[in-house]
């Protein structure tokens, strides 16, 4: 096959994308809000989280959480597990997260009308390293 | 040596989320689901397992700031 052509897997990638963003386009344009967070202490101990929530109804929102991990794991000092040591260990990682959130679903007035209930689906991957191997 | 975690989870989530009247957002929650793609596993130098578990569980908290649009 000429390499000129784009393999199946980029076609597949790219069909995927425009997806996703064909998806999410009207879900956007009818959102009643939507919310940029900042996970500020993560920002702090190289655990950035990022968060863009749609607000579908006054009642249900859609969250999508992105996570980063770099820099030195825990507190930089050696980590021993059955017998195995990883000196001045390092981290790096990446997660995402959709969370579905109900506001108040039981109508309490007060303190309790900001509570939320929801579902969470997640994918983490995490890597402590040795820099020095 | 490395460690290695990989986890796919589900589960639920309680919060509380404060909006002031200029719309700045504070959210704060916490919650735990089943972990069901997951996989643990202390490295050695070449690159083989050494020990490898499943924990099953996944816990998940969060303290954000942001701005409402």
């Amino acid at each position: 096959m000429s390499s000129s052509h784009p393999d199946f897997f980029s076609i597949f990638a790219a069909m995927k994308r425009l997806l996703l963003i064909l998806l999410c386009l009207p879900t956007i344009g009818f959102a009643q809000y939507t919310e940029l967070k900042l996970n500020p202490f993560g920002a702090l101990w190289d655990k950035p989280d990022i968060s863009f929530e749609i607000g579908i109804s006054n009642k249900v929102a859609l969250e999508f959480v992105l996570s980063a991990r770099y820099g030195a794991a825990g507190t930089g000092s050696s980590i021993s597990v059955g017998g195995q040591t990883i000196s001045e260990p390092k981290k790096k990682g990446i997660g995402l997260m959709v969370v579905g959130n109900f506001f108040n679903p039981f109508e309490f007035s007060g303190f309790s009308e900001k509570t939320y209930y929801g579902m969470f689906a997640g994918y983490n991957r995490l890597l402590i390293y040795d820099p020095n191997n | 040596m490395d460690y290695r975690r990989v986890v796919g989870s589900v589960g639920f989530v309680v919060g509380y989320k404060h909006i002031s009247r200029s719309d700045w957002v504070f959210d704060i929650g916490s919650g735990f689901g089943r972990a069901f793609l997951e996989n643990n596993e202390f490295i050695d130098n070449a690159g083989t397992p050494v020990v490898s578990f499943k924990t099953g569980i996944d816990f998940y908290s969060r303290f954000l700031i942001g701005k409402r649009f």
